[in-house]
């Protein structure tokens, strides 16, 4: 596999999953999002998910599964309960390999164009895409989603329940960002040695062998602590 | 002899010595021990003619002195004067049956001046010859040219001719014992340890009486020949197989004492403990490692390690190649199952997707027309315009991929199986490195702690020598339990057989005492009660009430016993029919200290009234002339020297 195609695939998800990645996308802005301010949303729209690089931060955790475990690891280490069963169904089900959607290294991290996904979700009227204008004068691209959203994606996920995984995926990459910033989730993301070492327009790498070390280490030692 | 009798005689002593039959015979005939159970014909020797030419030292005319005509019965060789040739002409004769021409009896002058001799003799009807030739004057045996000869009516046969020496003495000795039907005496002298023969010379010793002697036959009691003289005279059966057979075994006997004795105890003692040494050594031996072998193992050791090294680094490479294989079979698969799930995803995610009606353009954002999609018969899409994807082309899809996601696992169970045999053999190579490391760890650990065995070996060699020199200085060590078989063979051998003579000698012997008693009281022994003669030769003799044997007769009596025992034996053996004396007796004036002339002429007398009766007997007598004598002895029988006459 060539580096150029390699990069194509990964930046430009192909024609075939188009749904898919707008499906992702959605349950991604709809989990990510909050209320919207007074007199802020729009007709349908009740809520606003802020920033695209907010978005792609969510959207690698999604792709990603190994560096979401990862994360879900520092927040085991840090004491919140619960987590290393969810870690532990990751590389049960192989996630890693099986769940992985390349993403390349573009200017401002990992990047995934975004661009078809919001066009279908536009085109049925699920999200609005807007452009804000930040008070240091700088715009930044929010996303309003509303009621018909929530009831597509429950309905969607009662009428197909493989989806579901996406659902439940952008939930728990919540767990990890909630709501901090694109840029403090994107230096989050830089702090693995693979992910910042990656060459601009590269594929970034998979660390999934570590990572399950780190989870059996942590396994390990979470069962001799429970004896 | 019949194969029945020989049977017997071989079982007997097989019984007898406790060996098997086939043994016996082997060592019997080894031995040269045959069964000799004929008895034995009397084959008769007789003097035919006796020619002397030669000349005397210091006379130029030659002399002779022939005669000729003998015959069986009295002959009389008579001189009045002593020195007349009678023992002279007697001892040429003697010689010359014996073999030994001029013999020990002859003057040194007489031979010097015999140029010429000749003795016709007959065995039985044969005629034969001994012609001895030389220059006068010499005396030198290489000078002499000596014939025997055998005459077929008119033919001369010649036996031999050459010098008279050990040869022709040889040949005489051949004729002899096998006319007469002789066999030789054997006897093992012990300490000499030697076999000794006797053969015609002795046997011929016995046939010419000059006067006493210590045996009352022949001239030797040397190796019992005196002895086996009467048994052959008597005509024993079975004396030579027995003479063999105890001959042979005191030869065993005494080779069995040297192989037994010699050894003492506390030199085989030594033996032995020195034997146990070596013993505990090569106990010793087998514990220390052989360092030869090791060092011998040693380079096929390196050549297995390499060997198996170099299945190690394959096997290593073979992992390699196959984690990559498999590795990318596990990417490949992962690859198929991803683009599977996000196929099936897709396909999902569009179903709900497409169950949405949107009502305005996304590029646009403005409402659609009514109907908008609905006028349209093929299914194309309201935005690109493109063909909307056929019903089921998904699934199409979905179940392509599966199928290749089913191959990838296929694929990726191959490479892991292949993977998995690749580190199997990599671990067996690596073990057998392993173990071949540590063996060749081992040998060199066990080199560098060396080995005793070299040490061992050489005191096993030095104490090997020490037993072998104690063995050498003793004798070898032979195993004697053969030689004990062959012992007790030739003992059973030598009692069966003397058994089977033993009746007939007593019997024989009585008779041979009571003939002998009779004729030495006819020959002027006296107060004689009574002779035996036992079968060890011993004569017993009662004289004067008194027990005395035949070495204690004073020399008159010893000579008239000894002509006695002749005529005794030959009277017995013309009565019984076999015996094997062959009828001739010289007797020769004895010296005059032993008997004076005129007690011998009396004597002569008496042994010629006792000769009648034996006319297949020839006596020849060679005496000082006694008027006695001529009235027993023929003119036509004597030759008569008279006055200072010589007899040649």
């Amino acid at each position: 596999m060539s580096d150029v195609s390699e990069t194509a695939e990964a930046a430009a998800p192909t024609t075939g999953a188009v749904f898919r990645d707008a499906f992702r996308l959605l349950c991604i802005l709809l989990e990510g999002s909050i209320p919207v301010d007074e007199g802020e949303g729009a007709e349908g729209f009740d809520r606003v998910f802020h920033g695209e690089k907010r978005a792609q931060a969510f959207v690698f955790y999604v792709c990603y599964p190994d560096y979401l475990a990862n994360r879900l690891l520092d927040l085991h280490d840090a004491g919140q309960a619960g987590l290393l069963e969810k870690v532990g169904k990751i590389f049960a089900e192989d996630e890693p390999s099986v769940r992985l959607s390349k993403m390349i290294r573009w200017q401002r991290g990992a990047y995934f164009d975004l661009d078809n996904s919001l066009g279908v979700l536009s085109f049925y009227e699920l999200i609005r895409p807007i452009q804000r204008t930040l008070p240091n004068l700088g715009s930044q691209h929010d996303y309003l989603v509303g009621p018909k959203a929530a009831v597509f994606v429950q309905e969607a996920v009662k009428a197909q329940p493989a989806l579901a995984w996406y659902l439940e995926r952008a939930r728990l990459a919540m767990k990890v960002g909630g709501l901090k910033s694109g840029h403090a989730l994107k230096a989050e993301q830089y702090k693995f040695g693979e992910y910042e070492g990656t060459k601009h327009s590269g594929v970034i790498p998979s660390i999934a062998d570590q990572v399950k070390k780190r989870f059996e280490k942590a396994k390990a030692g979470d069962s001799s602590e429970c004896h | 002899m019949s194969a029945t009798d020989t049977i017997n005689w071989i079982d007997e002593i097989a019984t007898k010595s406790r060996v098997e039959r086939d043994e016996v015979a082997k060592i019997l005939l080894a031995h040269g021990i045959e069964e000799d159970s004929t008895l034995p014909r009397k084959r008769s020797l007789t003097l035919k003619r006796v020619l002397l030419r030669g000349t005397k030292h210091g006379e130029d005319k030659p002399f002779e002195f022939l005669w000729d005509d003998l015959s069986n019965g009295i002959w009389g060789l008579l001189t009045d004067a002593n020195s007349k040739g009678k023992s002279s002409i007697l001892g040429l004769v003697r010689g010359a049956l014996r073999g030994e021409l001029p013999g020990s009896r002859l003057k040194p002058d007489v031979w010097g001046w015999l140029s010429e001799f000749e003795l016709d003799f007959l065995i039985e009807e044969h005629v034969h010859r001994i012609r001895l030739t030389k220059p006068a004057g010499a005396t030198e045996a290489s000078t002499t040219v000596a014939t025997l000869s055998r005459f077929d009516s008119d033919r001369e046969l010649v036996i031999k001719r050459g010098i008279s020496d050990g040869a022709f003495g040889k040949a005489i000795d051949s004729l002899f014992m096998d006319e007469l039907g002789f066999s030789r005496v054997r006897a093992y002298r012990a300490k000499e340890g030697e076999a000794a023969e006797h053969g015609w010379p002795s046997m011929c010793a016995s046939l010419f009486i000059s006067g006493p002697g210590d045996t009352l036959f022949g001239d030797t009691s040397k190796d019992a020949v005196h002895l086996r003289l009467i048994q052959l005279f008597i005509g024993l059966p079975w004396v030579t197989t027995y003479t063999c057979a105890s001959t042979a075994l005191k030869a065993v006997s005494a080779r069995l004492a040297k192989e037994t004795a010699g050894k003492s105890d506390r030199v085989q003692g030594r033996i032995k403990e020195l034997e146990e040494e070596i013993r505990g050594l090569e106990i010793n031996l087998k514990d220390e490692p052989d360092l030869n072998r090791f060092r011998a193992d040693l380079p096929s050791l390196d050549q297995e390690l390499v060997e198996k090294r170099r299945e190690a680094e394959a096997a290593a490479a073979l992992i390699i190649e196959r984690n990559t294989q498999y590795g990318d079979a596990k990417i490949v698969r992962a690859e198929a199952r991803r683009k599977l799930l996000q196929a099936k995803d897709d396909a999902e995610a569009r179903l709900v997707f497409k169950r949405l009606k949107p009502t305005c353009c996304p590029s646009c954002a403005r409402e659609f027309e009514r109907d908008r999609f609905a006028a349209t018969d093929a299914p194309m899409c309201g935005l690109c315009g493109k063909e909307e994807d056929k019903v089921g082309s998904t699934e199409e899809l979905i179940a392509e991929l599966e199928a290749e996601a089913a191959e990838t696992l296929v694929s990726q169970k191959a490479a892991e199986k292949a993977a998995g045999a690749a580190k199997d053999a990599f671990e067996t190579a690596s073990a057998a490195v392993g173990a071949i490391s540590q063996r060749i760890e081992e040998v060199q650990a066990e080199l560098h702690r060396g080995s005793a065995a070299d040490e061992i070996i050489l005191d096993i060699a030095k104490l090997k020598a020490r037993i072998e020199e104690l063995e050498l200085a003793s004798g070898p060590l032979v195993d004697v339990d053969p030689i004990r078989r062959e012992e007790a063979i030739l003992k059973a051998a030598e009692k069966v057989t003397k058994s089977l003579f033993l009746d007939l000698q007593t019997e024989i012997l009585t008779e041979v005492s009571a003939a002998l008693l009779k004729f030495s009281k006819a020959f002027g022994v006296r107060n004689l009660q009574s002779m035996t003669l036992n079968g060890a030769g011993h004569l017993k003799i009662e004289q004067g009430g008194q027990t005395t044997s035949f070495t204690k007769l004073n020399s008159g009596e010893n000579l008239r016993v000894r002509i006695a025992a002749a005529l005794a034996v030959l009277e017995i053996a013309e009565r019984r029919g076999h015996g094997r004396h062959p009828g001739l007796i010289v007797l020769d004036s004895p010296a005059a200290q032993e008997m004076s002339h005129q007690d011998f002429a009396a004597l002569v007398e008496s042994v010629a009234a006792a000769a009648d009766k034996f006319p297949d007997v020839q006596i020849m007598v060679g005496a000082v002339n006694r008027h006695e004598l001529l009235s027993h002895v023929p003119r036509e029988r004597r030759r008569h020297a008279e006055g200072d006459n010589p007899l040649f």
